[in-house]
C-alpha cells in the first residue's frame, strides 16, 4: 500500500518540515509559537542526523542526533518557553514586516539559497546538495528573523535557527565533527541558553518590555 | 602539568573569593592569585622559549611563542586589572549603590577569574574547535561584566554584545567545518581534523579554493569578536558599560585573543594558498577600522567610549601591520599588541580614577586635573600622548616599525593613508587631551541637595598606583630596551606567522 521508505524520501521529507517552521518562525507573532516552531524544526534535523547515520553506518552520529534531539527539542525550547511565560504572555511580537510579506520573503529567501546551491553544484550528491540549500536557507531566515523581529526572544529564535542550519552544513560536508568538539558546542548552546534567558529577564526588568527598538540609549 | 597549573590558578582564586565574608579581603585575594598566575605564566614562558614548541597531553595543548606572546599578555593585564580592581570596585559600588555589596562584589571576581580562565585557555588550547567554543565562552561570560551595572545602558551594551558577537561566530563555526571538510577530502583524518599542529602538516595539500571560503567566514566570525569595522558596533558600548578594569581587560587582551584565532588560522592558510590573500584581508579591514575610528575619535565626548573607539584604531593598526606581512611588520604588530595592552589599561584606570573624581563620564567637565586630580591626571595626559603615539613611549616604537616594514613593498600607499590618518587622530586628540588642562570657568562640579560640593574619593591607594605606575614604566623603558627573552619571544613569534612567506 505504501511506497517502501526510503533514507532519500525520508531526508526530504525532514528538510521540507525545516523549510516550512523555517518561513512560520520568521512570520510568526508569538514567541511561544515560535519556539513550537523550534523545536519541531530541530526535531526534523535530529531525524536528518539519524537518517544520515544508517547511510554511514557510523554510531557517532546516532549518539550525536540523540543528543541534538535532547537537547535542541527538549531542554533548550522548554527553557525559552518558561522565559517566554514568565515574561508576557499574550504580548504580539511587533515586525517591520506584515505578515504575508514575511511569508513572501522567507519563500524567497528558501528559492533563491536553493537556486544558488543547486547552480554552482557545490556538492555532487543530490541529497545532500539540498541539506546545503537548507543550510543556506535556515542562515537566510534566521538572520531575516532577527532583523525584522523587534524582539529579544526573536533575536535569539534567529541565532537558534541560524545554528540549525549550521547543523545541516555539518551534516552535508563532513557528517559528523570530532565527537568532543560536538558535545561542545551543544553543551555551549545549553548554556548560551541560559544566559540569553538571564538577559531577557534583566531588560524586560529595565525597560518593561523586551521590544529591542528601545535599546538605542548608546549612540556614537 | 605547568598548563594545568595555569588553569587552575584562576579557579582557586574564585572559589577562595567565594569564601571570602570582608568586602576588603577580596581585592587583596586576588591581587595575590594573580601576581601567582603571572609568575606561573614567566615559568611557562620559559618553558616555551627552552622547548622551541611543545605539545602536551597527547596534543590536547599546544604550545608555541604565539602562545607564549598571549600567556603573557593575558597574565600582565590581569595582574594590572586585579590591582586596580581592589579599590576601585569597591568606590564604584558606592558610587552606584550607595554600599559596597558583598554578593554583588563576589560575582564580580569569580566571573573575572572565570573570563581570565577562558581566555587562558585560549590561549594554550590546540583544537580549533574548542578555541571556537572557548571564544563563545568568553562573551558569555564577559557579557556578566559589561551589564555589572544593570543600569538601562549597561543591560543595552551587553545585550547588543551577547546577540552580536554570537551572531558572528556562528560563521566562525560555518568556517571551521568548511575547514574540516577540506581536511576529509584531502584525505586526512576527520577525528584529528581540527587539531592545529596536524592541520599545519598536511595543510599544503588541502584544496585551495576551500581554504579560501573557510578563512573568510572565521575571518569574519572572528572578526567581529575583535571588532574590526564594520563589524565593530558592539565594541564602543561594552567597553564604555563595562566596569574600568573588565573594559582594560576586553580592550587590551581579549580583542587580541580573537586575533590569535584569526592568525592561527591565517598560518595555515598560508601554506594552501599564496599568502597575499589573507595578508589583504587584514590589511583591508584594518585600514577600514583605523577610518572608521577617526571621526569618532574626533567629536567623541565621553571618556570611555573615546578609549573604546582608539581601542578599534590600535585593533586596525595591529591588523595593518600583519596585512603588511614583512618579517619587520610583523614583528611591530606583535610588539604593539602587548604595547596598546599596557596603554589602554593604563589610560582605562586613570580614566576611571577621573571618572570617580569628577563624577562624570563627560570629558568637558574634567577641567583643571592638574590641581584637582594631579597624579590620575598627569599620567593620563602623558599616557595620552603615548596613545597618539609619540616618542618616548615604545608605542611610538611598534608604530614605527610597522609603517617602516611596510614601506618596503608595493602595499606603500597604505602606509601614506594610515600615517595622514594617525596625524589627523594626533592634532584632533591632543586639543582634545590640553583642553583638560584648562581651569573650569563654570564650575560643574556635582552638588548635593543641602549644598555641600561633592569630593571625590582619594585617587592614591596603593593598588591604583601600581596599576597606574607599572605600564607607564614599562612603555617608557620598553622604548628603549626589550629585554632579551621578550625579543626572542617576539622574533619566535613572528618566524611563526611569517613562515609561509617569501623572503
Amino acid at each position: 500500500m505504501f511506497p517502501a521508505v526510503s533514507p532519500e524520501v525520508l531526508m526530504e521529507f525532514c528538510i521540507t518540515l525545516a523549510l516550512i517552521t523555517g518561513i512560520f518562525i520568521l512570520a510568526c507573532r508569538k514567541v511561544e509559537t515560535m519556539v513550537h516552531l523550534f523545536a519541531l524544526q530541530s526535531l526534523g534535523l535530529a531525524l536528518i542526523g539519524f537518517v544520515s547515520g544508517i547511510v554511514h553506518h557510523s554510531p557517532n552520529v546516532w549518539l550525536v542526533a540523540v543528543l541534538t534531539l535532547s537537547g535542541k527539542c527538549l531542554l533548550i525550547p522548554l527553557g525559552l518557553l518558561w522565559v517566554a511565560r514568565q515574561i508576557h504572555p499574550k504580548v504580539e511580537i511587533e515586525s517591520h514586516l506584515t505578515f504575508p510579506l514575511s511569508t513572501l520573503l522567507g519563500a524567497v529567501a528558501c528559492t533563491l539559497a536553493f537556486y544558488i546551491t543547486h547552480y554552482l553544484q557545490l556538492h555532487d550528491s543530490a541529497a545532500y546538495s539540498d541539506l546545503l540549500g537548507t543550510f543556506l536557507s535556515l542562515l537566510l531566515l534566521g538572520l531575516f528573523t532577527m532583523t525584522t523581529h523587534k524582539n529579544a526572544m526573536s533575536e535569539v529564535m534567529g541565532l537558534y535557527m541560524l545554528d540549525n542550519g549550521i547543523f545541516c552544513l555539518a551534516t552535508a560536508t563532513i557528517f559528523e565533527m570530532p565527537l568532543i568538539v560536538e558535545m561542545g558546542i551543544l553543551l555551549e548552546l545549553l548554556l548560551s541558553a541560559l544566559v540569553m534567558g538571564i538577559w531577557v529577564f534583566r531588560i524586560k526588568r529595565s525597560f518593561n518590555s523586551i521590544n529591542v527598538e528601545q535599546l538605542n540609549q548608546l549612540r556614537g | 602539568m605547568p598548563v594545568l597549573l595555569l588553569l587552575a590558578i584562576p579557579i582557586t582564586t574564585a572559589v577562595v573569593c567565594l569564601l571570602a565574608n570582608r568586602s576588603d579581603l577580596l581585592g587583596k585575594i586576588q591581587s595575590m592569585g594573580m601576581l601567582t598566575l603571572f609568575g606561573a605564566g614567566i615559568w611557562m614562558i620559559g618553558g616555551i622559549l627552552h622547548h622551541e614548541h611543545w605539545a602536551l597531553f597527547q596534543h590536547a595543548f599546544y604550545l608555541d611563542a604565539l602562545s607564549g606572546l598571549m600567556i603573557l599578555l593575558i597574565t600582565m593585564i590581569s595582574l594590572l586589572a586585579s590591582f586596580y580592581s581592589g579599590h576601585y570596585m569597591e568606590a564604584h559600588e558606592r558610587e552606584h549603590h550607595g554600599e559596597s555589596n558583598l554578593g554583588n562584589l563576589k560575582g564580580y571576581y569569580v566571573l573575572m577569574n572565570l573570563f581570565i580562565v577562558t581566555m587562558l585557555f585560549l590561549a594554550v588550547t590546540n583544537n580549533l574547535g574548542l578555541f571556537w567554543i572557548g571564544v563563545e565562552i568568553t562573551t558569555l561570560v564577559s557579557a556578566f561584566l559589561v551589564g555589572y551595572d544593570r543600569k538601562e545602558t549597561s543591560v543595552e551594551a551587553a545585550w547588543k554584545y551577547i546577540i552580536l558577537c554570537t551572531v558572528g561566530l556562528a560563521f566562525g563555526l560555518i568556517g571551521l567545518i568548511i575547514a574540516s571538510y577540506a581536511v576529509t577530502k584531502a584525505g586526512g583524518n576527520l577525528e584529528a581534523s581540527l587539531y592545529w599542529d596536524y592541520l599545519r602538516s598536511i595543510a599544503s595539500t588541502m584544496n585551495p579554493a576551500l581554504m579560501k571560503i573557510a578563512f573568510v567566514f572565521i575571518f569574519i566570525g572572528y572578526g567581529t569578536k575583535m571588532g574590526l569595522a564594520p563589524m565593530h558596533s558592539w565594541l564602543p558600548d561594552a567597553h564604555s558599560e563595562s566596569p574600568t578594569p573588565i573594559s582594560a581587560l576586553l580592550s587590551g587582551v581579549l580583542l587580541n585573543c580573537a586575533l590569535y584565532g584569526i592568525i592561527r588560522f591565517g598560518i595555515l592558510v598560508n601554506q594552501a594558498i599564496d599568502p597575499h590573500f589573507t595578508a589583504t584581508f587584514l590589511l583591508t579591514f584594518g585600514l577600514i577600522s583605523i577610518a572608521i575610528a577617526t571621526p569618532f575619535l574626533l567629536i567623541q565626548k565621553n571618556i570611555k567610549r573615546l578609549l573604546a573607539y582608539s581601542s578599534l584604531e590600535h585593533i586596525g593598526i595591529i591588523a595593518t601591520g600583519l596585512g603588511f606581512g614583512t618579517p619587520l611588520a610583523v614583528f611591530g604588530a606583535l610588539f604593539h599588541i602587548l604595547n596598546h595592552a599596557l596603554i589602554k589599561s593604563l589610560m582605562f584606570f586613570s580614566a576611571g580614577n577621573l571618572i570617580l573624581r569628577y563624577h562624570t563620564k563627560e570629558l568637558s567637565l574634567m577641567r583643571n586635573i592638574a590641581e584637582k586630580a594631579p597624579v590620575s591626571g598627569g599620567l593620563f595626559l602623558m599616557g595620552g600622548l603615548a596613545l597618539l603615539g609619540s616618542p618616548p613611549f615604545s608605542v611610538f616604537n611598534s608604530e614605527f616599525m610597522i609603517l617602516s616594514g611596510g614601506f618596503h613593498q608595493p602595499k606603500w600607499p597604505a602606509v601614506i593613508l594610515v600615517v595622514f590618518l594617525l596625524t589627523v587622530i594626533f592634532a584632533g586628540l591632543l586639543y582634545q587631551l590640553l583642553q583638560m588642562l584648562r581651569p573650569d570657568r563654570h564650575s560643574h562640579q556635582p552638588v548635593t541637595p543641602d549644598g555641600t560640593l561633592v569630593v571625590g574619593p582619594s585617587e592614591l591607594t596603593p593598588g591604583s598606583l601600581l596599576a597606574l605606575t607599572i605600564p607607564m614604566l614599562l612603555l617608557l623603558t620598553a622604548a628603549w630596551w626589550i629585554p632579551q627573552p621578550l625579543s626572542l619571544l617576539l622574533q619566535r613569534a613572528t618566524q611563526i606567522i611569517t613562515g609561509g612567506l617569501p623572503g
